[in-house]
């Protein structure tokens, strides 16, 4: 692609645009990077990331004896937004939210953003991976045994992606 | 990175009655880096990211025999720029991209803009 853009031009658009802001889109930026991500996986593998990450939360949670109304006060996003994560495989949380939980339950958070689909993975093998841990997973009150060592297998494995 | 477009530039077509139903380039996406925003910092590194990359896609136009016909759905702040500096055509609000006004830029106007 050719550009025609001179040095003359834009020294006469300077002086005509001084401080205007040019910005435009009925889409912004995460979103972007939100649907750009969605088009990397089948719809089968962001519901088992989306499954997983919602479980991550709560299961972290629980092993930090948070209640959600303290974790929300904590991480400043709303109950619903926890609840949503937790529950609803279809939610996308936004990114404000993801790095707020992510300091609240001390996770790292680009590897949160990544689980919640508004990344895309650094590893190849990641998203297949984490099909294997939610496939262990299982929703529950209280922590098992079983349940905690899956999560501590899975906070290890973020914790070692690059 | 000093600022990023994303353009559309087939099945997308003008609205404008004069020229509607014909082939143009839709911005999809225009931004420019936060350190080059005057009002979000005092000195920014470079100035006038966007209207160059404004400049770009009319280019684009061009190249794909639209003739600088182009489209966009500003953010409210731009509606101004669009509308004032450019003299771009405001069709109002689309409902359909959370009210943001679609403007749109004839020939005639890509060639004002581009002069």
């Amino acid at each position: 692609m050719k550009l025609k853009i001179t040095k003359e031009w834009l020294e006469k658009r300077a002086a005509q645009d001084d401080k205007a802001e040019v910005t435009a889109g009925g889409t912004t930026l995460y979103e972007l990077a939100r649907d750009a991500n969605t088009l990397r996986h089948t719809p089968f593998e962001q519901e088992q990331l989306a499954s997983a990450f919602g479980w991550l939360i709560r299961s972290r949670r629980l092993e930090m004896r948070v209640a959600i109304d303290s974790l929300a006060r904590r991480a400043r996003v709303d109950v619903f937004e926890i609840e949503e994560i937790e529950n609803n495989v279809h939610f996308v949380p936004e990114p404000r939210v993801v790095q707020g939980l992510a300091n609240v339950l001390k996770l790292p958070a680009q590897k949160l953003m990544q689980l919640a689909g508004l990344m895309s993975p650094t590893n190849s093998s990641f998203t297949d991976d984490v099909v294997l841990f939610a496939a262990r997973a299982k929703r529950v009150d209280e922590l098992t045994k079983e349940q905690h060592d899956v999560l501590r297998e899975l906070v290890k494995y973020l914790a070692e992606q690059p | 990175m000093q600022g990023l477009m994303l353009i559309k530039n087939a099945g997308v077509y003008c609205q404008i009655p004069s020229q509607k139903g014909l082939g143009m380039v839709y911005i999809i996406f225009l931004e420019s880096a936060p350190w080059n925003v005057p009002s979000i910092v005092k000195e920014p590194i470079y100035r006038h990211v966007g209207s160059t990359l404004l400049a770009a896609a009319i280019d684009v136009s061009e190249q794909c025999e639209f003739k600088g016909r182009i489209g966009l759905h500003a953010l409210p702040q731009a509606d101004s720029y669009y509308s004032n500096r450019c003299n771009m055509t405001d069709l109002g609000p689309d409902a359909k991209k959370s009210n943001l006004r679609y403007f749109e830029m004839t020939a005639q106007q890509a060639k004002q803009f581009r002069s």
